[in-house]
């Protein structure tokens, strides 16, 4: 008994080393980053323009871009996602199928994102691009890299996750909730809009705000999707409603992306020194923003799991 | 439950367009109506950026985009017709003019201005001059070494750029005569890149726009010459460009920077050019440390 | 009525009978109902079609590379009876062998995977049997928060602070080499294997180890008899998805890795991956090129390498409904 106590000791000291290690090697990350980013931060950094080498000035723009494809591929994810989840745990037609769209989608979410990249350029930029330029007998105002293009291709990229997540919790109904809806005399939509929408709500919004976190992160689809080395301001264009004039995002447009910047400037920025703690103040924004999504997520996950735990015992 | 939800999807509505508002109020409202697009060199990238910003601040209703990605990506955009300007680090191959001539495209060029190649080494090297032999020897893989030409008993550390950039084209055909780099040479993502690895590599050897090297701590810039009896010429002199040897072409491997577009330009695209040639366009070439064109 | 009305005659008003059983018709509601099931499922449709689209369209636009070169020649050249293993896509004598690629790709991934596996692994059984019960969770939340780490920022930080870091430890004849770009692509990997172990090992149900325990074993032998061979199959799962993305990442690669197409073992000398070749070359490729092309095949060749990875999970994690089943518990 006494060895048994000695061998755990020291197997615990073992694992708590091999804990230690990358544990300390993440401090120092986020201590570097910090120490380096934190004192250029302010209020003006976050929302003015870059200027002269982008070695002063700020980020907003950039900022404002990357939310700005970020929520316009938001636009094409959540309806078709949801929908799409939908369709598989509710409408589906035919077993044999949903389990190979199943297959499919499961093998998508593990696709590289670099692929994404050229499916993109290939067939969305060039392909559909000029179809679309041909049709509307323009001059590339399509068939260029630009933000729609970029924010199509990562909703394709994301679109699985999404999908994946909210048919999980749409499986995970209880079936008796949907029983009694039925019984008392609801149609079809009216079960999936009361009763399975809220249920999985949380399962949802993990699925929408991790594929937030994925596409604020991601870099390596967008190199070739339109983003730009410099932009002064937003790529605006108005959109008139009688005398009424919104300016807006102009989606066939260049743009910045702050994790492309990140990319861009550690590597063609001619004034190293000075640029320097821009690029670290960049990378800090870039992770808290992912980070921040994904903490949301996981405080979403504990909750819905303590929810469910609670049911479990009532 | 049926109202629970309503509100939740209600609140989210209204986050959304309190967001989309939160988007488009922050911007200045003076959508311009011409837009200039230069792709190209990333050599030029810095460059052309700097006179986008002071072109805008003179003339506020033009915009003028910049993006990198190396001379043949400019090209390329310039005849599918997604830029306006391509910047180029080097002149028109002939495959690309043939392409050109294929969509029926007339292309005019215009010399903005200057640009020496730059040989740098790690600070660390006793190295102090290069003959285009030895750097063709060194660049295709052939001498393995310094001691070879004239150095320590080192190995050598290859680094060089992708190959869509105009530096890599332009430097395989100055210095290599068509050869191929040596497969172990190191690609890098950009020339500050560069900079910064041969830096921190005692056997690094680099070659890129002088711009990114001339300010650089820790590098060597190497003197060239054409033979190994020729009098050898630096590109730098004292802390700026060599103007007078670069711009007469005895420093060995210059060239002129290139801003080409299609020769029916749209509007405001001659202002821009014009902003370039005048004494505040080629200031701003000095001064991020480029040759003006005099 | 045509007839005119005269006064003193009545009206006659045909009436059908009228019965009060007779229920007048429902007025017909608005069939929301069916459209939102025509909607939901011709979404599911287009969107199984758009999934299908990316599978099919990779592959058409790489077997068009097959017009330009024979299959032989994306594995090597032959230069005067010699075989060249290169890839120099825009030399004026163009060779596509993608094997210095594919060795770039494993040089990078398996250290990767090596590095995460064992830390990974050690971080997962630390959580799950040996940390205290309180912060077991806390613990758990944070590594799946560190598993969204952007790749660009650690690819920037490695690049400024890593480089110079590693070149005074190892001092290999590369400063950026495949060790270097795994020890960064083990950063994010590690997160996921530890936090599937941690999984994977919860999975396994108290009463084994309260058994163990009462049987005199340790706490240390329970795990390694008992609850690590349970979860074996969860954690090579684990494993193997942490070996699909170490294939899968671009950006690190591309950043630090050094990108030099050398035909090596060595995984101190720099290496191209197959990732990085497609972000640094796609964006100037002319289209109906063989270049162009054979950047698709690249794409493909990783395609079917994340497929693959799937399909090995999907194996192993069928195994453990399998056992648990089998195993009556």
């Amino acid at each position: 008994m006494k060895r048994n106590k000695q061998v755990d000791n020291f197997f615990i000291g073992f694992f708590f080393l091999i804990f230690l290690v990358p544990a300390l090697v993440y401090i120092l990350f986020f201590l570097n980053i910090l120490i380096e980013g934190v004192p250029v931060i302010s209020w003006q950094y976050l929302t003015s323009s870059p200027s002269s080498d982008l070695a002063d000035g700020g980020i907003g723009p950039v900022i404002v871009a990357t939310l700005g494809t970020v929520v316009m591929m938001l636009v094409f994810v959540v309806p078709f996602g949801v929908m799409t989840a939908l369709y598989l745990s509710e409408y589906s037609l035919n077993k044999k199928f949903d389990k190979f769209f199943i297959f499919l989608l499961y093998n998508l979410s593990g696709v590289p994102s670099v692929v994404f990249g050229i499916f993109g350029l290939g067939f969305f930029v060039l392909n559909m691009g000029s179809s679309l330029d041909n049709f509307f007998n323009t001059t590339l105002v399509f068939g260029k890299p630009s933000m729609l293009w970029a924010s199509v291709t990562l909703a394709l990229m994301l679109l699985p996750m999404v999908i994946i997540s909210s048919y999980q919790s749409f499986r995970s109904v209880p079936y008796n909730l949907k029983e009694t809806a039925y019984s008392l005399g609801a149609n079809k939509l009216s079960v999936v809009w009361n009763v399975i929408i809220p249920q999985s709500r949380s399962g949802i919004f993990t699925g929408i705000i991790l594929a937030v976190s994925r596409a604020i992160g991601e870099t390596a689809p967008l190199l070739f999707l339109g983003c730009a080395f410099f932009l002064p301001s937003l790529p605006l264009f108005d959109l008139c409603v009688g005398g009424i004039c919104l300016p807006l995002i102009d989606p066939t447009e260049q743009f910045m992306y702050l994790s492309y910047n990140i990319f861009i400037l550690s590597t063609q920025s001619t004034g190293e020194v000075a640029t320097l703690p821009y690029q670290y103040a960049g990378t800090l924004v870039l992770i808290f923003l992912t980070l921040f999504c994904n903490g949301t997520t996981i405080y979403l996950r504990q909750r819905y799991r303590n929810k469910v735990e609670m049911k479990g015992i009532l | 439950m049926f109202n629970r939800f309503r509100t939740g999807a209600g609140r989210f509505l209204l986050a959304a367009v309190f967001f989309s508002m939160l988007l488009t109020s922050g911007c200045d409202k003076s959508a311009s109506k011409v837009t200039i697009y230069l792709k190209g060199s990333d050599t030029m990238v810095n460059l052309c950026q700097r006179w986008a910003e002071a072109y805008m601040k003179v003339n506020p209703n033009v915009r003028v985009v910049v993006t990198g990605g190396g001379s043949g990506n400019g090209i390329t955009a310039l005849l599918n017709g997604s830029a306006d300007f391509a910047c180029m680090s080097r002149e028109l191959l002939p495959a690309e003019i043939k392409r050109a001539e294929t969509r029926g495209i007339k292309l005019t060029s215009v010399k903005t201005a200057f640009d020496g190649i730059t040989i740098a080494v790690n600070s660390s090297n006793i190295i102090e001059e290069l003959s285009l032999n030895d750097l063709k020897g060194l660049f295709t893989g052939k001498i393995k070494n310094f001691r070879a030409v004239g150095g320590d008993d080192l190995p050598v550390n290859l680094y060089g750029r992708d190959n869509n950039s105009g530096t890599y084209t332009i430097f395989k055909e100055m210095i290599l005569k068509g050869e191929d780099f040596a497969s172990a040479t190191q690609v890098l993502q950009g020339t500050a890149a560069l900079a910064e690895a041969v830096a921190g590599d005692k056997r690094g050897i680099a070659y890129g726009g002088i711009g990114y090297f001339i300010k650089k701590s820790g590098i060597k810039i190497v003197k060239i010459k054409g033979d190994a009896d020729d009098k050898s010429k630096s590109p730098v002199e004292e802390d700026h460009p060599n103007y007078e040897e670069i711009r007469s072409g005895q420093y060995l491997i210059s060239r002129p920077l290139l801003l080409i577009s299609r020769s029916q330009k749209k509007a405001g695209m001659e202002e821009f050019i014009n902003f370039i040639l005048s004494g505040e366009g080629q200031k701003i070439v000095a001064g991020m440390n480029y040759i003006p064109l005099n | 009525m045509n007839g005119e009305i005269n006064p003193g005659n009545e009206i006659k008003i045909e009436m059908p009978p009228v019965s009060v059983f007779d229920v007048k018709p429902k007025q017909k509601k608005f069939p929301f109902d069916t459209i939102f099931t025509f909607v939901v499922r011709s979404s599911g449709l287009i969107i199984f079609l758009l999934t299908a689209l990316v599978f099919v369209f990779i592959a058409v636009e790489s077997f068009k590379v097959f017009g330009y070169l024979s299959p032989l020649d994306l594995i090597y050249s032959d230069r005067n009876g010699e075989n060249i293993f290169e890839w120099y896509p825009t030399s004026n004598d163009p060779r596509f062998s993608l094997i210095p690629l594919l060795l770039g790709t494993f040089l990078t991934a398996i250290p990767a995977t090596i590095i995460s596996s064992f830390f990974g692994i050690g971080i997962g059984i630390f959580i799950s049997e040996f940390a205290p019960r309180r912060i077991r969770n806390y613990l758990k939340q944070l590594i799946d928060l560190f598993a969204s780490l952007p790749t660009v920022a650690v690819g920037f930080i490695l690049l400024t602070v890593g480089v110079t870091f590693f070149d005074s430890v190892f001092d290999a004849d590369n400063r950026l080499n495949a060790v270097l770009a795994a020890f960064g692509l083990s950063l994010i990997i590690i997160p996921q294997i530890a936090s599937l172990t941690e999984e994977a090992l919860r999975g396994i149900p108290d009463d084994i180890r309260m058994a163990a325990f009462s049987l005199g074993a340790g706490r240390w032998r329970t795990v390694k008899d008992i609850v690590f061979p349970a979860a074996i199959s969860g954690i090579s799962a684990s494993v193997v998805l942490g070996f699909g993305r170490a294939v899968g990442d671009t950006m690190i690669v591309l950043m630090i890795s050094g990108n030099a197409a050398n035909l090596t073992l060595n995984p101190f000398s720099s290496v191209r991956t197959m990732t990085a070749t497609i972000a640094a070359e796609l964006g100037e490729v002319s289209t109906q090129t063989a270049h162009y092309h054979a950047l698709f095949f690249i794409g493909l060749v990783l395609f079917i390498l994340s497929i693959l990875v799937n399909l090995i999970v999907k194996f192993l994690v069928q195994r453990i409904g399998f056992r648990n089943n089998g195993a009556g518990l």
